[in-house]
């Protein structure tokens, strides 16, 4: 739920990270706490196993700036992506305002990515929301490994929705930030869409 | 709901919180809606990552209500954590804008009998606040959207390709 706040001047809106068990989630959000400036951004929360897996959720607040004289927020959270954490990530979900959908790209993970992406349209659906109604980025990572679906494979399979997407490999951080600012820029455009609904303005796609 | 004008509900609810900083004696108290979003403040907050304890107690406060419906409860009461030298209280509520909840951090000079006892005229208060209707636009959308690409840029440009 985008928070539009007009005596601050503030807008704050709610990002999730989804996606299947090591898809590089948590990777994204440590590499988007090491590179923007300390001004820019909070503390970086996890909640992790001993093992480092994702227990509960990342969280990161980070602060794009000024737009139209709003300072504006990004809340970044995301979800466990282990089969067996599905309670905990429909509860992250809840409230979000766009989510990027970080795919494994091997070929050995196709399947993981799939049942992931059914059930992020099934919790969004718990949640009343169809996927089709929230902005949603996919990211395909992973990309510097070996034996790895090519893009368009990717995309028959994921994003049958046509949805704007990005190759990257999180670990060296590329596409991270192309990732983030298309889901950023789809959630504020469907944000200023309800401030005051202009006709003959769509959300502009990739 | 996919928004609320917070103008309207800090102005509603910023002399119920201050009151009940002043009588509980709490360090802080910070009024959050389920997704952990503080929508109000008041109270010494220097010490703590504001930002970062409502995003936990919306994470706590949501696996509770979780486990109580699992376990045939409609929800569970509020919550209560204490330590060595500071302790939390969650509580949660009903109102006009949704379900809230009140985060309050306190120490010695506190209890959590008056934190409970003033929380619950708290609610009382804000119950009998007039329902607030949803935000009026105050921004131009057009305005809005001719700016966004041009700040993202601004944010963006020394991250993206490195």
């Amino acid at each position: 739920m985008s928070l539009v706040n007009y005596a601050t001047r503030e807008i704050t809106c709610k990002i999730v990270y989804y996606g299947p068990g090591r898809s590089g989630k948590t990777t994204n959000l440590q590499y988007i706490h090491s590179r923007v400036p300390w001004d820019r951004k909070g503390e970086m929360v996890s909640l992790a196993t001993e093992a480092d897996r994702t227990l509960f959720f990342d969280f990161l607040p980070i602060n794009l700036g000024d737009i139209s004289g709003f300072t504006t927020r990004f809340q970044l959270y995301t979800v466990p992506g282990q089969v067996y954490y599905n309670a905990t990530r429909k509860l992250v979900l809840q409230g979000a305002d766009g989510v990027v959908f970080v795919a494994d790209s091997q070929r050995s993970q196709m399947d993981s990515d799939i049942e992931s992406f059914r059930n992020l349209q099934q919790n969004l659906l718990e949640h009343g929301i169809d996927v089709r109604d929230i902005p949603v980025v996919i990211q395909y990572n992973k990309r510097d490994l070996p034996n790895v679906f090519s893009i368009e494979q990717l995309d028959e399979e994921l994003n049958f929705r046509d949805v704007p997407s990005y190759p990257a490999s999180a670990l060296m951080g590329e596409g991270v930030f192309d990732t983030l600012r298309a889901v950023s820029e789809g959630v504020l455009r469907k944000l200023a869409g309800k401030l005051e609904i202009p006709k003959g303005l769509e959300v502009s796609r990739r | 709901m996919d928004r609320l004008d917070l103008r309207q509900i800090q102005e509603a609810f910023s002399s119920p919180l201050e009151e009940f900083v002043r009588e509980t004696r709490v360090r802080l108290a910070v009024l959050i809606n389920r997704s952990g979003q503080v929508l109000a403040q008041h109270g010494f907050d220097k010490l703590f990552d504001l930002v970062g304890v409502a995003s936990l107690a919306a994470g706590i406060n949501a696996s509770s209500r979780a486990l109580a419906v699992q376990l045939g409860e409609e929800e569970f009461e509020h919550l209560h954590h204490a330590g060595r030298s500071r302790q939390l209280f969650l509580g949660h509520f009903d109102s006009a804008a949704g379900q809230l909840m009140l985060v309050t951090v306190f120490d010695e000079r506190s209890s959590i009998g008056l934190v409970r006892l003033f929380f619950e005229e708290f609610v009382m208060r804000l119950r009998g606040l007039p329902a607030m209707d949803m935000a009026r636009s105050r921004i131009s959308a057009q305005q809005f959207e001719a700016e966004l690409e041009a700040s993202l840029d601004r944010f963006f440009q020394d991250l993206i390709g490195t």
